[in-house]
């Protein structure tokens, strides 16, 4: 992964520097997130995981560029985050294709009219074989599946090659067997590419199985109580005594517990 | 996994039923008007039968202009008609579907308008009439501001409905993939607002239809309505009924015809 790169491949990608945000409910200012630092270099893999109401999806919208934030700043390759772009690809937690698009039409949106026709078309082919997509390129989004949805979502930013893929709990809504086929499509197309992503989750087995570093956040007020190395080789042995202890002792964090070690960013 | 067939293979062989069932009531009601006035039920001078009626349309329509009152009169009638319905409505449409669209993303804009256009949408449009006929006179002008004033409202709601109600995803999907505001107006919100905004329109057209008539109610000299006021002066019933199918034949197409256009558009084909 990202650590085993050269020194120049290892560079931070992503860099929150103290980021605060506050929100007004009924009158009263509530602080989502709270002095939230951390980097993520290139090609890694980050999970943030935290309860419901700890503020990471807040997290994943404001490096998305989705929400403004009060106080520190997020860097995108030195550059400081102002809006959502290409370079930052999202995959949402539900289904947000454009129905009135065929899957092909879905991948090649965003890209550019510089490739020419015939570029984009070959693009899309390329990249609908790499999600296991080949042969529904004419589907419309309400003829497949759950599954196959979130391919296409995938599939859609990836297409863009972004500098860094943004997850919002995207595999939430499938069943446990989709759910791993896609872990191991999400896995391979990462080690592929180089791909950097940072992805959100409540899912504890979730972040050991697919993460190189897990940021543990704790609610009200919304901050990152620890910052774990999934040190474990791939693929995964997700019965081997590592993976449940990485688990065990992840589990006591979100519960408040495991000596409350600060992150130090 | 798959639920559906493909796009392209849409049904091409519509079953008999589907081709009969939009006839049906059209029958129904001409066999019952067939049926009271050949029956003796209902004195032709209040309804005259079908055929009397037919016989008045293809005068109305084929005959020599000049030949008998209203003979051949109906292709500069409805020409007069149609212009002045196409200007209102699209009157309509170039204020009425933006304006909507702004109000439903923007909270400050639909502030700002929505209790100035609900005011206004609550007077009924006979009231605006006398006011028409000192600003425009009789005429064109008069009709065409009648019809697009009806004919705003429901395409200015429908479309205020449709852009308040996509699901706000989609914008930040668009976004994310690297698209400005103005290319996600065009690509993004109008096709995901496309089901209300196209309600909106029949909704509107419908209307423009009702407007036609009472704007040229008042004394043109050519048009539908105007055949129609015309044929009440005469005691011409046969001529009014004719008139009133004529419009409904001719409003039906105009429907047809826009949701046909419209399906140029991916997000109304695949609705």
């Amino acid at each position: 992964m990202g650590r085993g790169l050269s020194d120049t491949a290892a560079a931070p990608c992503l860099k929150v520097e103290g980021l605060s945000k506050r929100f007004r409910v009924n009158g009263h200012h509530i602080s989502a997130l709270e002095e939230v630092s951390f980097e993520v270099r290139s090609g890694e893999v980050l999970g943030i995981l935290g309860p419901s109401g700890c503020g990471k999806t807040t997290l994943l919208n404001i490096i998305a560029g989705f929400l403004p934030h009060d106080g520190g700043r997020v860097m995108m390759d030195r550059r400081p985050v102002t809006g959502p772009g290409p370079e930052r690809g999202v995959v949402f937690q539900e289904d947000a294709l454009f129905p009135w698009l065929t899957v092909a039409e879905n991948v090649g949106f965003g890209l550019r009219n510089g490739d020419g026709k015939a570029g984009r078309r070959v693009k899309v082919e390329r990249m609908l074989d790499m999600v296991g997509l080949e042969g529904y390129g004419h589907y419309l989004p309400k003829a497949i599946s759950g599954g196959m949805k979130q391919r296409v979502a995938l599939a859609r930013v990836l297409v863009l090659r972004p500098a860094a893929l943004l997850m919002d709990e995207p595999f939430a809504a499938l069943d446990a067997q989709t759910r791993a086929d896609m872990h191991e499509l999400l896995i391979s197309l990462q080690r592929r590419l180089e791909q950097t992503v940072v992805f959100v989750t409540h899912d504890l087995e979730e972040a050991v199985k697919l993460a190189d570093r897990v940021l543990v956040m704790q609610k009200s007020p919304g901050r990152i109580r620890r910052d774990f190395a999934v040190d474990l080789p791939r693929p995964r042995n997700l019965d081997s005594p590592r993976f449940l202890e990485l688990k065990r002792s992840m589990y006591a964090s979100l519960c408040g517990q495991g000596g409350g070690v600060p992150a130090d960013g | 996994m798959i639920t559906q067939e493909p796009v392209k293979s849409q049904s091409r062989n519509k079953p008999m039923a589907a081709i009969l069932l939009p006839w049906l009531l059209p029958a129904c009601a001409l066999g019952l008007w067939a049926l009271l006035t050949m029956g003796g039920l209902v004195p032709p001078y209040l309804l005259p039968p079908p055929g009397q009626v037919l016989d008045t349309a293809s005068n109305y329509i084929f005959a020599p202009p000049g030949s008998a009152p209203f003979a051949g009169r109906f292709a500069g009638d409805a020409l007069a008609s149609l212009g002045r319905v196409g200007g209102g409505f699209v009157l309509a449409v170039a204020l009425g579907l933006p304006l909507g669209l702004i109000s439903g993303r923007l909270r400050f804009m639909r502030l700002f308008l929505d209790t100035f256009v609900n005011g206004v949408r609550a007077v009924p449009g006979i009231a605006w009439l006398p006011l028409a006929l000192v600003w425009f006179g009789i005429g064109f002008k008069t009709t065409v501001f009648l019809v697009s004033l009806a004919a705003f409202f429901p395409i200015y709601l429908g479309a205020a409905a449709g852009a308040m109600q996509i699901n706000p995803l989609f914008l930040r999907a668009g976004a994310m993939m690297g698209l400005g505001k103005g290319r996600l107006i065009f690509t993004v919100l109008i096709p995901a607002a496309m089901p209300h905004v196209i309600t909106g329109l029949r909704l509107g057209l419908g209307i423009a239809f009702a407007y036609l008539v009472l704007g040229e109610l008042t004394g043109v000299p050519d048009g539908l309505g105007a055949a129609i006021m015309d044929a009440r002066m005469l005691g011409r019933v046969d001529i009014i009924i004719m008139g009133i199918l004529l419009i409904a034949i001719i409003g039906r197409i105009c429907d047809l015809a826009m949701v046909g256009g419209l399906k140029a558009f991916k997000s109304v084909r695949r609705l």
